[in-house]
């Protein structure tokens, strides 16, 4: 047994029994993962081409009416419920106070149309539960529709008045627009919430590696084995290099445990099945700069703590934050510009971005790189430091 | 007092050290200031001294733990920049248990000994030596942090008997433990000695040094305050007549006694700091049986340790 081979064997015992730092590490994420990829699933959904649920009262029940809900219909946003007509309004609104659905429809007829040329008036009632972007784009459709309706009768009159080009209503009134998702090189398939769930915690377990490492290593200096290591005629490098390899390695397994979780444990429990992207390389380079990241982080932590419940806590307390501000916790979409130039700072959102290049993008080495580099310099530079400032606090 | 023997004697050198200094950052005094210490090979050598006084420091750097700033320190024959052939040569058993306790006994001794390079064949028998030395053949696969204060004691020092150290260094390796295991712990200790092995032993138990070291020094406040052997040392120092007596002397006896030395009574305990040696011990016993009292119980000929080192380093708390 060389000297190495004695460190790394020392090391992956001491880790494979420390249940607790394995359960956070592999316990928590496969959680996370879980249960936030199938509650996020129908939000996904939403934006993936299901339905928002509708109830529509026609009260007007004419040629109008009809025509204004196929079009709601054939804009294939929604869902149409339409209820029993002895149903009454007050229980339809009391549906959409309660938030079995998102939207009420209810169309009374007008006797003659208006002054702006309206046959029917149409209210929307809206469901607690709407975040405000859905609400915004049912209001936008409904009222084109209802102006696209308005435009057709425009038309028809003018075509019955013999003022037409020629060419029909239809004709006249049709747009295209293709729509593509840019996803994975697959433009008619969008994102889903796993595709987007399993990155995102794989990165905030990956920098839980936090707690066992620096408990560790605070531990080696508080029982004084880290003394004795120094008076052994070992290489500091070797030590360090024996103890982080086996975080490194099992950083890689935790990567490999949660794409499993989202290819293969989601869509036995209902949800989306994790797609991987084409670039393995680009995969293996994001998966290995974030656990260099992460460890020089964890070397960090130990340096600075002076015990281990001081280091449980700021490294738990500075992943929650590094989360929150790299878009981990809440899309870096929905926070502010400033919040969002702040976040570029949390190497989790390198990692988070580094990953969803591939996931997402279908991106390869090409894209991965830069960010893979950050990680790596930032890891390094950290372990670097850390260590000079542990060596110096040894001599104090 | 020094020693004139470590001066001129013929025993080869294990440990020299001449105007060692050496101070902390941001440290308003020296941690060990112009330090000359000398032991002989194979000697167990007692380093003593108060909390603070400058024992962790000198050890340090007799390890290799710590950068000499100024002296020269001589280790096994070879200066302090081949650190590397020093620590091939030592070995130390800290204060601290400082091993793995998630490990057993068993994993803890291959690691250590992995990390000193041993070959399979030296690694198996140093590591059945170590365990037998320190009794640890039954505990070997147990986890280590369900082993009692005075197995983790000796598996402390079994770690640092790996590499067959020439010079082994044990800083209070019986802190905290039973008197059976302190017992074994010194017994080891005595066997290593008369195995040849050289031995610096630092511990606040005055009574363990007493107990095994041939040589020591007293440092305090950074200085070597005084280094000697330990036959000398109780032996020059004034001596002590110590009775426990049949009932508590009263001031007309003792003040009978008073031309023999000052005097400390504790109850029916009564401590003598005698002027000069007496012709005597039956003479002595004589003239404490003619001021009235009746001896139950005398200790006479040797000084204790604990006495001689309050004496040199005082009373006063240091932390």
């Amino acid at each position: 047994m060389t000297r190495f081979t004695a460190i790394l064997r020392k090391e992956f015992l001491l880790l494979f029994r420390d249940l607790h730092g394995l359960l956070l590490m592999f316990a928590m994420p496969v959680v996370f993962i879980v249960v936030m990829s199938l509650a996020m699933q129908q939000n996904f959904a939403a934006l993936g081409g299901a339905k928002l649920e509708v109830l529509v009262h026609d009260k007007a029940a004419n040629q109008d009416s009809a025509q204004f809900t196929e079009a709601l219909a054939a804009s294939g946003a929604f869902g149409f419920s339409y209820p029993a007509s002895d149903e009454t309004i007050e229980l339809l609104a009391e549906q959409v106070r309660t938030d079995q659905a998102s939207f009420l429809v209810e169309i009374d007829p007008l006797s003659e149309a208006d002054e702006a040329g309206n046959t029917l008036a149409v209210r929307l009632t809206i469901a607690p539960g709407v975040n405000k972007q859905t609400e915004v784009i049912v209001v936008a459709a409904v009222e084109e529709l209802l102006r696209g309706l308005k435009v057709q009768k425009m038309l028809a009159d003018l075509e019955d008045s013999g003022m037409g080009g020629g060419e029909s209503v239809e004709e006249l009134a049709a747009v295209e627009l293709q729509v593509d998702y840019a996803y994975q090189g697959n433009t008619e398939a969008a994102p889903t919430a796993v595709q987007q769930n399993v990155p995102a915690w794989l990165v905030f377990a990956m920098f839980f590696v936090v707690v066992p490492l620096s408990n560790t290593l605070i531990r080696e200096r508080q029982f004084g084995t880290l003394r004795r290591l120094r008076t052994i005629a070992v290489a500091p490098g070797l030590l360090v290099l024996g103890k982080l390899l086996p975080y490194f390695v099992i950083m890689l397994m935790q990567v490999v445990c949660m794409l499993a979780v989202g290819v293969f444990l989601i869509p036995l429990l209902g949800g989306d099945r994790l797609e991987l992207g084409a670039s393995w390389s680009a995969l293996t380079m994001i998966a290995a700069a974030v656990s260099i990241a992460a460890l020089g982080y964890a070397v960090f932590i130990a340096a600075v703590a002076r015990t281990t419940e001081q280091a449980t806590m700021l490294g738990g307390a500075g992943n929650i934050i590094l989360a929150a501000l790299g878009g981990i916790m809440v899309p870096s979409f929905l926070m502010p510009e400033t919040m969002q130039q702040l976040g570029q700072l949390s190497p989790m959102s390198w990692g988070l971005q580094g990953f969803l290049d591939v996931l997402l993008r279908n991106g390869g080495l090409a894209l991965v790189w830069p960010k893979a580099l950050a990680l790596t310099v930032f890891g390094l530079a950290l372990t670097a430091m850390s260590l000079t400032v542990m060596k110096r606090s040894a001599q104090a | 007092m020094k020693s004139p023997a470590n001066a001129s004697g013929p025993e080869p050198l294990a440990v020299s050290v001449r105007g060692l200094s050496y101070q902390y950052p941001h440290a308003a005094e020296p941690a060990l200031n112009k330090i000359d210490l000398q032991i002989r090979k194979g000697d167990c050598f007692g380093l003593l001294g108060p909390n603070g006084a400058g024992k962790t420091t000198l050890l340090s750097i007799l390890t290799g733990m710590l950068a000499a700033q100024h002296g020269e320190v001589r280790i096994a024959g070879h200066g302090l920049g081949r650190s590397a052939e020093i620590k091939k040569r030592c070995a130390i058993v800290p204060q601290d248990l400082a091993f793995y306790p998630g490990l057993t006994g068993r994993e803890n001794l291959e690691f250590f000994a992995g990390l000193y390079g041993l070959r399979a064949m030296d690694r198996k028998r140093q590591m059945a030596e170590s365990t037998d030395i320190c009794g640890l053949r039954e505990v070997l696969d147990k986890r280590a942090e369900t082993y009692s204060g005075g197995l983790k004691r000796r598996l402390n020092l079994a770690i640092g008997l790996l590499n067959g150290p020439e010079i082994l260094y044990l800083d209070e390796p019986t802190v905290g433990i039973d008197a059976q295991s302190r017992s074994f712990i010194l017994e080891a200790i005595r066997s290593l000695k008369a195995g040849g092995m050289t031995v610096v032993y630092t511990s606040h138990y005055m009574e363990e040094v007493q107990a095994v070291c041939d040589q020591l020094a007293i440092v305090d406040n950074g200085r070597i305050v005084l280094e000697s052997s330990l036959a000398e040392l109780l032996d020059q120092q004034q001596k002590v007549f110590d009775l426990t007596l049949s009932q508590e002397p009263e001031e007309s006896q003792l003040s009978q006694l008073a031309d023999l030395g000052e005097s400390e009574v504790h109850g029916r305990h009564l401590k003598i700091y005698l002027n000069s040696s007496p012709a005597s011990l039956d003479s002595l016993i004589e003239r404490i049986r003619s001021a009235g009292l009746e001896p139950r119980q005398i200790q006479y000929g040797m000084n204790r340790l604990e006495d001689i080192y309050l004496s040199i380093t005082k009373r006063e708390l240091r932390d």
